[in-house]
């Protein structure tokens, strides 16, 4: 008992002589033992009280009832036993059994005649591999914990923010991100007109009403076409595209999601004008590079999108008729061969010094080609 | 003395495993004479009903209790039988299971005489 290992082995041998060496030799070594005199009485042992609590099992071939190669088997085929380590016990001139205790999953063996130094290498690393064993089980289950701990916060985070960004929360590469960088995006500003007039007449339960409907089916596309809302400003709302996440042809998709948009909200504009509300729709998109990241302060940050491409989707929104989706002249370059587009000519917006070239979208050409047939 | 009947390697093994505990062996050995005559009686057993399963059974539990207690030799006439316990001639078979009990006394005797109960 030089350095005191603790563990609990199972010595089952049928052999009364045999057996009591054994347990008085592991006892010897620091060990708590149990013992068992056949592969029956060992299986009802390991699967009873306290069998959870054995850490290795030194296991003779030849006996009575059950064997060793049958204890062996049906150890291996139980999911509860299967990672407790077992030392076969054999004669120095067997190997033939020890090949195949072997490879029915038997972790060592132990030449008998044995001496001490053998008997104690063979249970230390068998125990060690054990207790590697528990403490990988032990992790993975806080690990799992863990994870679902995670994702309970990502799933409630989610609530309140983008989904894209509620998982950024929760990656070292979403860290990255929201310390800041610049991205190529498609920014997309939609607006209502009308809604000015509208909120300081109406009652504040229906515009509240309103509003709801509204934010309601313009969030359920924004979720539809993988875009980033970024906020929802009375009924303003920035969506951008290809950030965090990377969205391959992130101009076409952004049109896309406009044009949906455009037609939901006709639904939705037909019940309204029943309750005598006039309101209409307009979308300006800009393509370009931005800052994006954690925006604001302590205790309230959001993740935002910082540059004239922000800009430009603000001001073509404000530009943009009832009903029309404007785009900037990259924008524009970009879908030309997904949309039926409109020169509206070149248009002079608040802050950007000179006048541009702005196309609004009359429809998708795959819709035209639909409905023309 | 290369055809010792016990192995002195073996049993300074064995008082090392057991932590210098002579008593101990003591016990150890009173078990192995307690139950070594039924295992020959078994061996004689077996072959005269022709139980070639327990004839086996009982060569091969006295080989390697003997072989535990250093009577390297004499487990290895036990061997013989157990490996041929299945398939070997009668005969053959009685008369190899006569040498294990022949060979057994000389042990015994020595085993009695280096660890038993006279040690106390």
């Amino acid at each position: 008992m030089t350095e005191g290992p603790s563990g609990r082995v199972l010595v089952v041998d049928d052999s009364r002589v045999n057996r009591s060496l054994l347990v008085r030799a592991v006892q010897e070594q620091g060990y708590e033992v149990t013992e068992a005199e056949n592969g029956r009485e060992a299986l009802a042992r390991l699967g009873g009280e306290g069998g959870r609590d054995v850490d290795a099992v030194l296991l003779d071939l030849e006996m009575p009832e059950l064997d060793g190669y049958e204890t062996l088997r049906r150890m291996k085929a139980d999911p509860r036993l299967r990672h407790v380590p077992v030392i076969i016990i054999s004669a120095v001139d067997d190997l033939a059994s020890v090949v195949r205790c072997i490879e029915m999953g038997a972790t060592d063996y132990l030449p008998r005649p044995f001496d001490a130094a053998i008997l104690r290498a063979r249970l230390s690393a068998s125990l060690a591999t054990k207790h590697l064993h528990d403490l990988e089980r032990q992790y993975t289950a806080r690990q799992a914990e863990l994870l679902e701990t995670i994702e309970r916060q990502r799933a409630e985070l989610a609530h309140f923010l983008s989904p894209q960004v509620a998982a950024l929360v929760s990656t070292q590469e979403g860290h990255v991100l929201l310390e800041g960088h610049r991205r190529l995006i498609t920014a997309v500003f939609c607006d209502l007109r009308g809604f000015t007039a509208f909120s300081e007449t109406a009652e504040p339960e229906e515009l509240f009403g309103v509003l709801r409907e509204y934010q309601a089916a313009m969030g359920e596309l924004v979720v539809e076409y993988g875009g980033t809302l970024e906020h929802f400003a009375g009924d303003g709302l920035l969506v951008f595209f290809n950030d965090p996440q990377l969205v391959p042809e992130h101009e076409q998709q952004a049109v896309r999601m406009a044009v949906a948009m455009r037609s939901r909200f006709d639904t939705l504009q037909q019940r309204w004008r029943k309750r005598g509300y006039d309101l209409g729709f307009g979308v300006g998109i800009a393509v370009g590079h931005a800052t994006l990241g954690r925006i604001g302060f302590e205790g309230r940050y959001d993740y935002g999108a910082i540059g004239m491409v922000v800009i430009m989707a603000s001001r073509l929104s404000s530009e943009a008729a009832a009903g029309q989706i404007l785009l900037s002249q990259r924008a524009f370059a970009a879908v030309e061969d997904l949309v039926v587009g409109e020169s509206i000519g070149e248009v002079s917006l608040k802050g950007v010094s000179r006048p541009v070239p702005v196309h609004n979208v009359v429809g998708l050409r795959e819709e035209a080609a639909t409905s023309a047939r | 003395m290369p055809d010792a009947v016990l192995d002195e390697a073996v049993l300074d093994q064995l008082l090392e495993t057991v932590g210098g505990d002579r008593t101990f062996l003591t016990e150890l050995v009173e078990a192995y004479l307690a139950d070594s005559p039924g295992l020959l009686a078994a061996m004689r057993a077996g072959l005269a009903v022709d139980d070639r399963a327990a004839l086996r059974r009982a060569a091969h539990t006295l080989k390697s209790t003997s072989a535990s207690l250093g009577a390297a030799t004499f487990a290895t006439t036990c061997r013989e039988v157990e490996t041929n316990a299945l398939e070997a001639d009668p005969a053959w078979l009685a008369e190899r299971i006569q040498a294990v009990v022949v060979a057994y006394e000389p042990v015994a005797a020595a085993l009695q005489e280096r660890l038993g109960g006279a040690a106390r």
